[in-house]
Order: C-alpha cells, then sequence, then structure tokens
C-alpha cells in the first residue's frame, strides 16, 4: 500500500457535535499504528471553534481518495455511501494546489475536506499549503494574535 | 531517568561535553531533546519527561554531535507539563532558556507568533520566548499578577541557531527580569515585577508552541530547553552559549 505523508483538514458544516465527535474519532484511527517518528503517527489541531481539523500522519495513499472518504462516512453514520453526495472545488495556500470536497447527504452539505497540496505532494508541499491556509485564516486558529 | 534515547556523545568519553555544562548549572528540569525515535522527551533531573506530538525527531543539532526535533509550524509540540514539575516550579524566581532556529529566512516576515518555549498559568501569570507576529523580531516576556515585562529584538535574520534565556526575580527579591541573546543581554533590565500566583496549567506548558491546542507552533527547530529555579548569572548564561 502507497503512503503518502501530508496534511488534511476538515470542516464541519451541519454535523450535530455527536455526529462531529463521532467522525473526529474515526479520523483519529487514520496513520500508521506506531512509527518511531512522532510526525508519522496521526495527529491533529483544532479550530479554536472546535467545528475544524487539521489533521497529519504517514497515511495510506487510498483513505484520502473521495471513494474511501465516502465509504468511511456511510461507515461511521450508517448509511448508504452510495446517498453520500460530493462537489469538488480547488484552492491554493501557498504555491500549490489543494483540492476540496464537499460531502453532502440528502441535499445537505455536512462537511469540507481539503487535501492540502493535493495528491502527489511532498511533505514539506502540503505543509507549505497547509501553513497557507492557517495564515489566511489566522483569527480562527490562533489564540495569540 | 529516560536515557536510552538519541546520542549519548554528551555523556561518554573524557571531554567536556554540552549537556554536561548545561548539568553543571543544576536546572530543575533539562530538555536536550536529542532523541532520534519515538514520543518520550528525556527529562534529564527528574525524569519528568516531556510528550512528543508531531514533531520530525533526529534532525541536524546546535553542533554539540546531537540532534534536534523540527517543528512544522502547524501541529507539534513538546508537552513538557508533568504534576512534579508544577509543584516545583517557582514562579517568582527562575530561568528558562533554549536554542532555537527558524526554518527559513522567510519564518521571520510570516505574520505569525511562533513560541519556543512557553510555561503559563493563566493570561495574568505567564512567561515565554518566543519570535514575534512582528517582523525579524524576538520576544522575552515575564507576567506575573498581570504585570507584563516584555524584551523586544529587531531586525534579526538569521537562519543559524540562537539562543534565548530569560531571568526573573520577583518583587520580594532582586524585583528584576533580564532578557538574553547569544549569551548577552539584551534590552534593559525590567523592574517592578508582579508577584506570581497559581500552579502551571496542564495544557500550557510546551517547548515549540504556546500550547498544546497546539496554537502559534514554532516552524524550525529547538533544543536544550532547560528550566533553572534561580536567576542565572550574566556569565553563567554566556557560558550556556558557549557550545
Amino acid at each position: 500500500m502507497a503512503k503518502v505523508h501530508c496534511y488534511f483538514g476538515v470542516e464541519n458544516l451541519a454535523l450535530n457535535d455527536s455526529q462531529r465527535d463521532t467522525l473526529s474519532a474515526g479520523l483519529r484511527q487514520l496513520g500508521p499504528a506506531s512509527h518511531p517518528q512522532p510526525a508519522c503517527l496521526c495527529h491533529w489541531r483544532k479550530r479554536l471553534d472546535g467545528d475544524a481539523c487539521i489533521f497529519e500522519a504517514l497515511f495510506d495513499e487510498d483513505v484520502l481518495t473521495v471513494a474511501v472518504f465516502k465509504q468511511r462516512l456511510a461507515t461511521l453514520f450508517g448509511i448508504d455511501p452510495g446517498d453520500v453526495g460530493h462537489s469538488t472545488s480547488q484552492e491554493s495556500f501557498a504555491e500549490g494546489k489543494t483540492p476540496v470536497v464537499t460531502f453532502s447527504y440528502g441535499g445537505t452539505d455536512y462537511l469540507r475536506m481539503a487535501l492540502f497540496g493535493g495528491t502527489a505532494t511532498t511533505w514539506m508541499q502540503s505543509g507549505d499549503e497547509a501553513r497557507g491556509y492557517l495564515k489566511a485564516y489566522q483569527e480562527e486558529w490562533e489564540a495569540e494574535l | 531517568m529516560g536515557l536510552l534515547h538519541g546520542t549519548r556523545r554528551a555523556l561518554l568519553g573524557g571531554r567536556r561535553a554540552y549537556t554536561q555544562k548545561v548539568l553543571s548549572y543544576n536546572p530543575l528540569v533539562y530538555f536536550p531533546q536529542w532523541e532520534n525515535a519515538g514520543v518520550v522527551s528525556d527529562e534529564l533531573i527528574n525524569g519528568w519527561n516531556g510528550a512528543y506530538t508531531g514533531v520530525t525527531l533526529g534532525q541536524p543539532g546546535i553542533g554539540d554531535g546531537n540532534t534536534s526535533p523540527f517543528f512544522d509550524g502547524l501541529l507539534d509540540f513538546n508537552n513538557i507539563w508533568t504534576a512534579a514539575l508544577r509543584a516545583a516550579f517557582n514562579g517568582n524566581e527562575g530561568t528558562v532558556a533554549i536554542w532555537g532556529r527558524v526554518n527559513a529566512v522567510g519564518v521571520w516576515t510570516d505574520a505569525a507568533w511562533r513560541y519556543l518555549l512557553a510555561m503559563q498559568v493563566d493570561v495574568n501569570n505567564r512567561l515565554y520566548l518566543a519570535k514575534s507576529i512582528v517582523n525579524n523580531t524576538l520576544q522575552w516576556q515575564y507576567r506575573a499578577a498581570g504585570v507584563i515585562e516584555t524584551v523586544a529584538l529587531a531586525g534579526l535574520t538569521t537562519t543559524d541557531w540562537f539562543y534565548m534565556a530569560l531571568t526573573w526575580s520577583g518583587p520580594l527579591l532582586l524585583n528584576e527580569v533580564r532578557a538574553y541573546y547569544n549569551g548577552v543581554q539584551t534590552g534593559l533590565t525590567q523592574v517592578g515585577l508582579g508577584a506570581w500566583a497559581g500552579l502551571l496549567h496542564a495544557n500550557r506548558n510546551a517547548i515549540g508552541a504556546f500550547d498544546i491546542v497546539p496554537t502559534s507552533v514554532s516552524h524550525g527547530w529547538a533544543a536544550h530547553g532547560a528550566v533553572w529555579a534561580r536567576p542565572l548569572a550574566p556569565a553563567e548564561i554566556a557560558d550556556l552559549y558557549v557550545i
């Protein structure tokens, strides 16, 4: 299984607190069970309001695809993955490209996921995009300004 | 005491090494951050180990033969709080010191606070060593009972290692705060301190970040973080700058 060391972010759009916590707990299981480098173990940072999170780990490449992410959401919430819709866009927060996917269910957007730097990214490129994102939304993520 | 990680050149051989020098000044806690693997940050005095999150270990060190961790400016920190440190820490008298290095010259102008070391009770009682949100500036701060003592050093562009230290002695003692950059006092001696109150907060004492959320994460390297229960003398700080 190919691995990718990168950052991704998720933003809650309409999940209730219980659903959000269920999703967060599920995403925290991604990444290796063990690794000598702390950077490769799944770790995260919450936005100050608790409704967004940035994750980093040495991920299996396929867990970050739209199809697998939909399946994960379906499993977490007990729904048919075929009923999970999505739309895609692209952002750039530094000099890279960050695909953004919005997941929906029953016509309501519930979750936004950004894969910083995209799928064919180096760790540093992914980090540059994530740092650029954090800089752009500094007031929402940083306690000290 | 965790002595099985990282490079042990500092404790082997006849030649006096940097780590031995730090130890000779009897710190309260000392985190060399010399590990190459794992999540435990060795604390060499009492085994009050820190816990790494997200750092990349085994990176080039200050030149003492040991390695250092890289902090990504996003999610990384070393949580140095323990109940034992909380009980032992004296907010009214002490020294903190650490080596730091930014990832690239652009970090100096990235318009973000990046903390090398923060020790906090609450918003009114805390101290830190940080890269300021102001371009090209480092900042030292000691705050007790809401009385703030700040020293800033501007005009910095270095991508080499630098050494920051802060000494404090409360209103019933010397009543002063001094900031040191690369072994030499920078700025004026600050006087008129407040009286530190409270115990260290479990989530707000870290190397490489402001807290363990984390926020205001360092972007670069940090090594040899130490805390003393007394204000070190200028000559001692100068000696600790020499590798």
